[in-house]
């Protein structure tokens, strides 16, 4: 039965459920197993979009991947899905599509004017026209025009989520060859997956009219689809997209799980799950895309690939025509008009640039009394929004041209093409194997790849179905045999039929009638509306390379990297340049196989799971209105605010109360690395620029390490708990960097030192008591040590117990207060941080944050590594000389400062910078310039503006700063020169009287 | 991605280790008596074949031992794995 253009039955379409969607605001109803390009055709619609570059009207041209005309928008706000193809694309109900790339309307596009420009607007037209008075006058216009959809500017409301899966043989395309390969294999025992992008299985089969065991093919697949599933070693994956083949046989692959009659994920179901599957063997049986063939205006609406009309008659029940022409250069599109022939009532003309094919398939055509031309070709088309005619012309022996006088106009609404077939190589180059052209098959076939990959069917060059089956059968076999596994030898397999068939022929581009270019533009690359021209220009500019070749003119570029268009570029540009295809070469083929949604490979990572952070343990930072913020990857408190009051008065405050009463800080964040072991002391003496090995139990030092090429990887102090027991306390983003960095030292260099070394940072709590009434607090705390300047001097420690909780007490400050850092375990930290609180009431102890702690180590001129140094920076710049000079022992680094370059007197480093305007504030990154000249000589580093001294402070690395203590210079503060003086490091209490007291 | 035999843990995931760069590095006794070329070789100075590549790994993100092997920089097929000092035949 037939309804408009839809033939029913049809096995791929369920009739009894309608489904309504609508294209560019207009409804439409298609069926339930129907693409929206299925959908759109059965209706009648031809124009689906708008070509990049030349905005001509385009309709569809294939039926799966490969298409490149017939991509649209999908949906709006949160689920607008952009650059579709309308050939993959599932309808369900209430599906909303919309043409891109056009404006007002796909059929009336005001874009359409390059076309009529075409001639001005060659490849590479911008490289060589928008470069006076520069490109970024026109950047803005040109990326404008450029591309195809617009992205969505709302966040995903989908979930995404991804698996893990090992198997012993992974199968990639459920098509004959697959599902041959997946019935041998299956039945060895071997783990096994299916996984195929389409939404049922079966491949070409879906549409294949010849017989498999003298039934229809589907049958044949049902069975054995019937037979795969009730194996427990089997998974089979349809909707599933192979996207990357990665080393050691990783295959990631995109799976949409939302059936098509949902809309699309929901609370309960994800969208999409990202498979990631380790595979002892793979089998690629990816299948073939079939070519275009190049000839004038092949572009037009109603042009599509012979199988696609296959596909669609077949598979879909879709109608075209009635009146047909087919163009070809090899056998398959006889396949097709034999179809067409037997679905009725159609107008059918072969023209085969083949002189004498006798393949039985081309046999049967002329039996059936078909009008087939041998030796001819398709001039030129007409028909602006659907081909409406076709110009025949017979090819002379021996000549370049064709003539006028050959030449014959024939009527119709359908041109199919078809120039051959190009194995699906993707996953296989991708993989790293190698490609070698086939001059029989004319396309490029696997050849060598060292992994643990076979291809199998088509995509092997296997194109018929007997040669296809049989293949598959045998890669199965193997690859269970390579993965461990005995296949069953006794597996019926299906009986074909042989034909004979006639090669293909190369025809790669049309010679041209008259000399009007424009008129006779032959697009090898439809997306990206490049032509045969454009590969003309870039070989007369010289452009030999294949990828120069495709970056020049942007073939085989964006959303269908060339699956259709790559050989006939590679071929054109190979006779342009007198070469084989083989000595032009082919790009390799980079994951992803198809465009990827980012979603999927964000999977749950996304929102707060993107980035996680580490907390604090005292609990009582958040029940206080502290307001958090990221430092290196912890979220600590910035300041705590009271009531109304503003960041930087809160601030101000807590400052205040470092200064003149007493403060607490949560310091947990501080890396703590214990290192203990007979070898200890010789180790850290090897990693710190410091003395080690003169440090007494009970004592505490400030150091530095640097990497081998010199330069401060981090600072910290370092203790010595008792003998061959040290602490070793790294700044909050170094903890993990400097225990793995003395993992390597000791593993790799010195494995025979005796060292033990533990990452204690989430074990032990550190509260900062900072203030000159630090002392008092701590006094009525009970434990039960002497606080006393004498027995308890700066830079040392004690150990000692709290209510028998473990304690480990450290006089040390980087507030330039009289300071004592408290080490508790960390599940006692909350309790210790709130009676230190209750403690310090008489003192009004006051909480403070990391913003006061920055001015406070900034008044100090205390510098911070990662902000006031950079990774050019060594100890010598930060005026760590003296230092150096008094250890006599090699350290990691120790040698590259003795190098010309770390000696320079030049080099940037670290000096106080004060602007002669003592409250203007000089902004973190500002430029240093030299006084009366504009050279540029330094950076700030830090700065604040204090509320303790009152005036404006910064740090700055400046060249030859050091010596340079007094001078003037000009800071650049957005164009405005504020004037400085450089002053030594250190701005308040210089001599330290203050953390001594 | 790599999927690396780890000595203490078996096969894993490359995701899981950080890579040294080349193996068998030692670092000179006496950097002192080295002049600047000699240290910017040992410095710097880094074998990149096209074939095997003795490099050494890290399990990072398991049990945090190093150890070496070697690869393939063409193919990326890991030929062997060896401790940290010893040679590939111990492995």
């Amino acid at each position: 039965m037939k309804i408009g253009y839809r033939l029913m039955p049809a096995p791929g379409i369920d009739f009894n459920k309608p489904v309504q969607f609508s294209f560019n605001g207009k409804r439409y109803q298609g069926y339930q197993g129907d693409t929206l390009a299925s959908a759109l055709l059965a209706n009648g619609v031809k124009v689906i979009a708008r070509s990049s570059k030349f905005h001509r009207p385009r309709g569809i041209f294939a039926a799966g991947a490969e298409e490149a005309n017939a991509i649209v928008r999908v949906e709006n706000g949160a689920k607008l899905e952009v650059n579709v193809r309308a050939t993959q694309l599932e309808i369900y109900e209430g599906l909303i599509a919309s043409s891109q790339n056009c404006w007002p309307s796909v059929n009336f596009d005001i874009g359409v004017i390059n076309d009529g420009l075409a001639n001005f607007l060659p490849a590479g037209f911008y490289y060589k026209t928008f470069i006076w008075p520069n490109w970024h006058w026109y950047e803005h216009i040109i990326r404008r025009a450029a591309g195809l959809g617009r992205a969505g500017d709302r966040s995903d409301e989908d979930f995404y989520v991804k698996r893990n899966i090992h198997c012993d043989v992974l199968i990639i395309g459920g098509g004959a060859a697959g599902i041959a390969a997946a019935l041998t294999a299956a039945h060895s025992g071997a783990k096994l997956i299916l996984i195929d992008e389409q939404s049922a299985l079966g491949g070409s089969l879906l549409w294949e009219t010849g017989r498999i065991n003298a039934g229809m093919p589907m049958h044949w697949v049902e069975r054995s689809l019937k037979q795969l599933s009730s194996m427990d070693n089997v998974t089979l994956l349809p909707r599933t997209i192979a996207q990357g083949y990665y080393e050691h046989n990783y295959v990631v692959a995109q799976q949409q799980l939302v059936d098509s009659s949902l809309n699309s994920g929901s609370d309960s179901m994800p969208r999409q799950r990202l498979w990631k599957i380790r595979a002892g063997e793979v089998i690629l049986a990816t299948g073939a895309i079939e070519r275009p063939l190049v000839f004038p205006n092949n572009d037009r609406p109603g042009i599509m690939l012979a199988s696609a009309a296959r596909v669609y008659l077949n598979r879909y029940g879709v109608e075209p025509g009635p009146r047909v022409v087919l163009f070809t250069n090899n056998d398959s599109a006889y396949y097709t008009a034999l179809d067409l022939h037997k679905s009725g009532r159609h107008v059918v003309t072969i023209i085969d640039v083949r002189e004498a094919p006798d393949a039985s398939v081309v046999q049967k055509a002329i039996y059936k009394g078909m009008d087939v031309r041998h030796g001819c070709v398709v001039s030129n088309t007409k028909g602006r929004t659907g081909i409406r005619s076709v110009q025949v012309t017979r090819l002379r022996q021996g000549s370049q041209c064709l003539s006028e006088k050959d030449t014959q106009t024939i009527e119709c609404d359908l041109l199919c093409m078809s120039g051959g077939w190009n194995p699906a190589v993707h996953l296989f180059s991708q993989a790293g194997g190698s490609l070698q052209f086939d001059d029989e098959m004319l396309c490029f076939v696997p050849a060598q790849c060292h992994q643990r990959v076979r291809v199998a069917g088509s995509a092997n060059g296997r194109f018929l179905l007997h040669e296809c089956l049989k293949d598959g059968y045998e890669q199965g076999i193997a690859a269970a045999q390579a993965a461990g596994f005995s296949p069953d030898s006794g597996l019926t397999q299906a009986v074909i039929e042989q034909v004979t068939q006639t090669p293909v022929c190369a025809y790669w581009q049309t010679p041209t009638i008259d000399t009007d270019e424009t008129e006779h533009r032959q697009w090898v690359d439809f997306l990206h509306d490049v032509t045969v021209a454009d590969i003309a220009l870039a070989a007369r500019e010289n452009f030999r390379s294949v990828e120069h070749l495709k970056r020049y003119t942007t073939v085989g570029m964006g959303l269908d990297q060339g699956k259709t268009s790559n050989v006939n570029a590679l071929a054109i540009m190979g006779e342009l340049s007198d070469r084989t295809v083989t000595e032009v070469g082919t790009t390799k083929f980079r994951p992803p196989y198809q465009p990827v949604t980012i979603g999927v490979l964000a999977g749950d990572r996304v929102a707060v799971l993107s980035h996680r952070y580490r907390r604090l343990p005292v609990g009582w930072h958040s029940e206080n209105n502290a307001v958090f913020e990221d430092h290196s990857g912890w979220l600590r408190p910035a300041y705590y605010p009271r009531q109304d009051e503003l960041m930087g008065a809160a601030i101000r405050r807590e400052v205040s109360a470092a200064r003149n009463g007493v403060a607490l800080f949560d310091s947990s964040s501080l890396g703590k690395i214990e290192v203990r072991g007979p070898d200890a002391a010789e180790f850290l003496n090897r990693l710190y620029i410091n003395n080690v090995k003169t440090l007494q139990p009970g004592r505490v030092r400030y150091g530095m390490m640097l990497n081998e090429n010199g330069t401060i990887m981090d600072d910290g102090v370092f203790a010595c708990l008792a003998d061959e027991h040290y602490l070793v306390m790294t700044s909050s983003a170094g903890t993990q960097l400097i225990t793995a960095w003395m993992e390597e030292w000791l593993q790799c260099e010195w494995p025979d030192m005796e060292v033990v070394i533990v990452p204690v940072t989430a074990q032990w709590a550190t509260l900062t008591v900072s203030g000159p009434k630090a002392r008092e607090l701590l006094t009525g705390l009970g434990m039960n040590i002497d606080l006393s300047q004498s027995a308890f001097p700066h830079m040392s420690l004690q150990c000692s117990e709290l209510d028998g909780i473990p304690v480990r007490l450290f006089r040390v400050s980087f507030t330039g207060e009289l300071s004592y850092e408290v080490n508790i375990p960390c599940s006692y930290a909350d309790s210790l941080w709130r009676l230190l609180l209750e403690q310090g009431q008489p003192y009004d102890v006051t909480a403070i944050g990391m913003e006061a702690l920055d001015i406070l180590r900034i008044e100090k001129a205390y510098l911070e590594v990662g902000v006031d140094t950079d990774a050019d920076t060594s100890p010598l710049d930060v005026g760590w000389r003296a230092a150096i000079d008094r250890k006599t022992d090699d350290f990691i680094g120790r040698r590259s400062l003795q190098r010309q370059h770390d000696q320079r007197s030049d080099r940037l480093q670290l000096v106080g910078l004060k602007p002669l305007d003592k409250l203007s504030h000089i902004p973190v990154g500002s430029h240093v310039l030299d006084k009366g000249n504009d050279a540029v000589f330094g950076h700030v580093t830090s700065s604040c503006l204090s509320p303790t001294l009152n005036e404006s402070l910064a740090m700055a690395m400046i060249a030859g700063g050091a010596t340079r203590k007094g001078e003037t210079v000009q800071v650049d503060i957005d164009g405005k020169l504020l004037p400085a003086h450089i002053t030594e490091l250190g701005f308040y209490d210089s001599k330290g009287e203050r953390f001594n007291g | 991605m790599m999927q690396i035999n780890c000595p203490c843990c078996g096969k894993r995931d490359e995701t899981e280790f950080i890579w040294g760069g080349e193996a068998n590095l030692v670092r000179p006794l006496k950097p002192d008596s080295l002049s600047d070329n000699e240290w910017g070789n040992y410095l710097y100075i880094r074998k990149n074949p096209k074939g095997l590549h003795h490099e050494r790994w890290c399990h990072m993100y398991g049990c945090g031992q190093w150890f070496n092997l070697v690869r393939d920089t063409v193919s990326h097929e890991i030929r062997a794995v060896y401790p940290i000092g010893g040679s590939v035949q111990e492995s």
